[in-house]
């Protein structure tokens, strides 16, 4: 029986669209965290990672 | 263009956004702009090959982050305002064919995660007074495009049908120091006839005053939830089971996928508190009355806002009940 006090953590990835206007999140989720449950928010973005800021 | 035009008449803003109208309409599969981007084949607005789920501004918005000044001038008796606000897509599966009841309960508990994200970053904007999370699933509700999704409205007003609700239940909490929602939700259970299932955060039931045949509300039975942002963890574990039971129970009715709204009602994020007069519900409202038949807004809906049911919520929760033991779920 699942542990109602646990659940797989999400995490976000902010990115632009093709149009470099409008922003896309894609959000991934995993069980491995021991975390309390909270949302757990990855906003390193795509841009970040390109270094384009 | 694009604008907030006022309605006197009725003390409602009207958003005008011209642009809607060059939207995307039914696009066949292979070119469905929510499909993930396969490698050689046509770009999608998602540009990866795959996903879990996705949520992107929509590329033909009622309501923008930079919204343009408003292409007509207005007056005291009707004012305008630039649409501002944010609204964005939600992309429950990168499966074309797949719908909400398809999804597992897992995968549903992830979409509330998504949804309170959401909810959070849309509301903690200055702008944004309300954060409203909805489905329109089917031709019959007029969607443009079939691959599983649904959308998310942050106006930068409170709408009217919360507005209502809100006066309403300052109203009911004035009179007795209770809690509206609570109150409806308590008499339900209290009566059991037309509730259809309940868990330790929710019940569902069609309501004693249901507009449509198989209107089914699902409400927070938890004090103080009025939104995602205070859901546990056994909440959202207990919303994606009841949602599951629902949307299926739906599907077995006629053994049909059944066309529906999908409407979030939180309460508004504009910094006022609202614990003790809301409670986070769902409303769904599927436009079939019987298998072959649809229910339309026609006259006294359209017109005066006066619903007629043709039917006894009594009897149609016992339909949705039977039809949740055939779904097996």
């Amino acid at each position: 029986m699942a542990d109602v006090n646990s659940e797989d953590t999400m995490h976000r990835r902010e990115t632009l669209m093709a149009d470099e206007r409008r922003k896309l999140y894609y959000f991934t989720f995993s069980n491995d965290s021991d975390e309390s449950g909270d949302v757990d928010s990855d906003t390193k973005t795509s841009d970040e990672e390109a270094g384009n800021e | 263009m694009s604008e907030l035009r006022w309605n006197p008449l009725v003390g409602q803003w009207v958003i005008t956004a011209t642009e809607r109208q060059e939207r995307t309409f039914l696009p066949p599969k292979d070119y469905c702009p929510l499909c993930p981007t396969k490698p050689g084949a046509f770009p999608t607005e998602i540009g990866e090959p795959d996903y879990d789920m996705v949520t992107f501004e929509n590329k033909f918005p009622s309501l923008r982050p930079n919204p343009p000044v408003p292409a007509i001038d207005g007056s005291e008796l009707e004012p305008v305002r630039p649409a501002g606000g944010v609204c964005e897509v939600v992309c429950y599966t990168p499966d074309h064919e797949a719908t909400l009841a398809d999804q597992s309960v897992t995968r549903l508990e992830h979409l509330v995660q998504v949804w309170t994200d959401r909810f959070r970053a849309l509301g903690d904007r200055p702008e944004v007074k309300y954060v409203f999370a909805f489905e329109n699933k089917g031709k019959e509700i007029g969607v443009t495009m079939f691959h599983p999704h649904g959308q998310i409205y942050a106006y930068p007003f409170i709408p009217p049908i919360i507005e209502r609700e809100l006066e309403e239940a300052r109203k009911h909490f004035d009179k007795t120091g209770r809690n509206l929602l609570l109150d409806i939700a308590q008499s339900e259970i209290a009566d059991g006839r037309r509730v259809i299932v309940q868990n330790d955060s929710f019940v569902a039931y069609i309501p004693f005053f249901a507009r449509y045949p198989y209107e089914v509300h699902i409400t927070a039975t938890r004090r103080g939830v009025t939104s995602f942002a205070e859901f546990e963890v056994a909440d959202r574990k207990n919303l994606a089971s009841i949602l599951k039971k629902i949307v299926c129970a739906y599907d077995k009715l006629w053994d049909f996928s059944l066309p529906y709204i999908m409407s979030i009602h939180q309460r508004p994020t504009d910094g006022e508190d609202y614990s003790n007069l809301y409670q986070f519900h769902i409303e769904f409202y599927p436009p079939y009355r019987t298998k072959d038949r649809l229910k339309y807004l026609a006259g006294s809906e359209a017109g005066a806002g006066a619903y007629i049911n043709d039917t006894l919520a009594e009897e149609k929760a016992e339909d949705l009940r039977q039809a949740l033991v055939r779904a097996g779920v």
